[in-house]
């Protein structure tokens, strides 16, 4: 496959991947090996000193898989740049998923909010990813200010509804001079396969993968369904038509009978 | 010994104490650990120069699973 650039990493895989609800770190690190994933997001909270702490970066350093922290938690611009500065610190990365989303029922990205911290990050030197609705407009926007890709949503987090936002999505990768990757919703690897099939450049895949009765297989299925759908776009897909178009001559055939 | 608020909490360390060794008197392994001060980050460089005063707020962070 051919790989992608993003900033200054060169990724051979175009699965990203996130390390929410494995039930066990064994259990995550062997699904992300599985996955071939080269990109893996983790966020940052609070401590609580009374509990044990469960090092979570060690075993995702040792794989060799880059860190993308995220800024989840923050409701505002300023929460997300006070998040970005402390992933900045903690993973010693410039790499940071913007993500603001101030309603925790839908979890939709605040488009404003996100569009001022995204102008900030960028002007501190972070390689921003934002995390978006499916919005060519804002998508537009932030490359403007200087994102180094943009990270539309098919559905809603962790919601497995696919690419509910496929139109949407099909603008913005057709106006994007940036990579984009189609981040939440992805509930099958045949949304990974469509999105990659209609010229996404990646996509972030977390719940699928983690809640599933077997993660480690599903890991190597969403592999797949990336390398598959990467491949069909790049060898271009047939037109769609409504009428019928055979795919051998019948003429010959008829003309016997008569 | 000074009173700094730590993680919500007020707790008693000694004066001039270094975040470094802060960190140390906790057990706290500082890979994937973030730190702030009053409210603002501190770069990993001076957390072997900054000593903590009285009435401090510190707060520390670390890397959780997430997507």
């Amino acid at each position: 496959m051919d790989s992608l650039v993003i900033a200054d990493k060169t990724f051979n895989s175009r699965l990203f991947a996130g390390t929410g609800k494995f039930s066990s770190a064994e259990l995550m690190c062997e699904a992300l090996r599985a996955s071939e994933t080269e990109l893996v997001t983790l966020s940052l909270r609070r401590m609580d000193l009374k509990q044990g702490r469960d090092n979570l970066v060690k075993p995702l350093v040792g794989m060799g898989v880059n860190l993308l922290p995220n800024t989840s938690g923050a409701r505002t611009a300023d929460e997300a740049v006070f998040a970005a500065q402390l992933a900045r610190e903690a993973l010693e990365t410039d790499w940071i998923k913007l993500e603001i989303h101030p309603d925790p029922r839908y979890l939709m990205p605040d488009p404003i909010e996100t569009l001022n911290a995204a102008e900030k990050l960028v002007q501190q030197g972070f390689v921003v990813m934002p995390y978006v609705h499916a919005d060519p407009v804002l998508c537009k926007r932030l490359e403007e200010v200087g994102c180094q890709c943009v990270m539309p949503l098919g559905a809603p987090i962790g919601s497995n509804a696919g690419l509910a936002s496929r139109t949407f999505l099909e603008i913005i990768i057709e106006q994007s001079s940036v990579p984009v990757i189609v981040d939440a919703g992805i509930g099958a690897p045949s949304d990974a396969s469509l999105a990659l099939e209609l010229g996404a450049d990646a996509v972030l895949v977390n719940t699928a993968m983690a809640v599933s009765s077997d993660p480690v297989a599903m890991a190597r299925a969403f592999a797949m369904s990336v390398t598959a759908g990467r491949m069909a776009y790049r060898a271009g897909l047939a037109p769609i038509s409504v009428a019928a178009n055979a795919t051998s001559s019948l003429e010959s055939f008829l003309e016997t009978l008569e | 010994m000074i009173s700094i608020k730590l993680n919500g909490e007020l707790t008693q360390v000694s004066d001039g104490l270094l975040l470094e060794g802060l960190l140390a008197q906790l057990q706290i392994d500082s890979k994937g650990i973030a730190l702030a001060l009053n409210g603002l980050v501190v770069p990993r460089s001076q957390w072997t120069s900054r000593q903590l005063t009285d009435q401090d707020v510190v707060d520390i962070f670390q890397s959780i699973a997430g997507g």
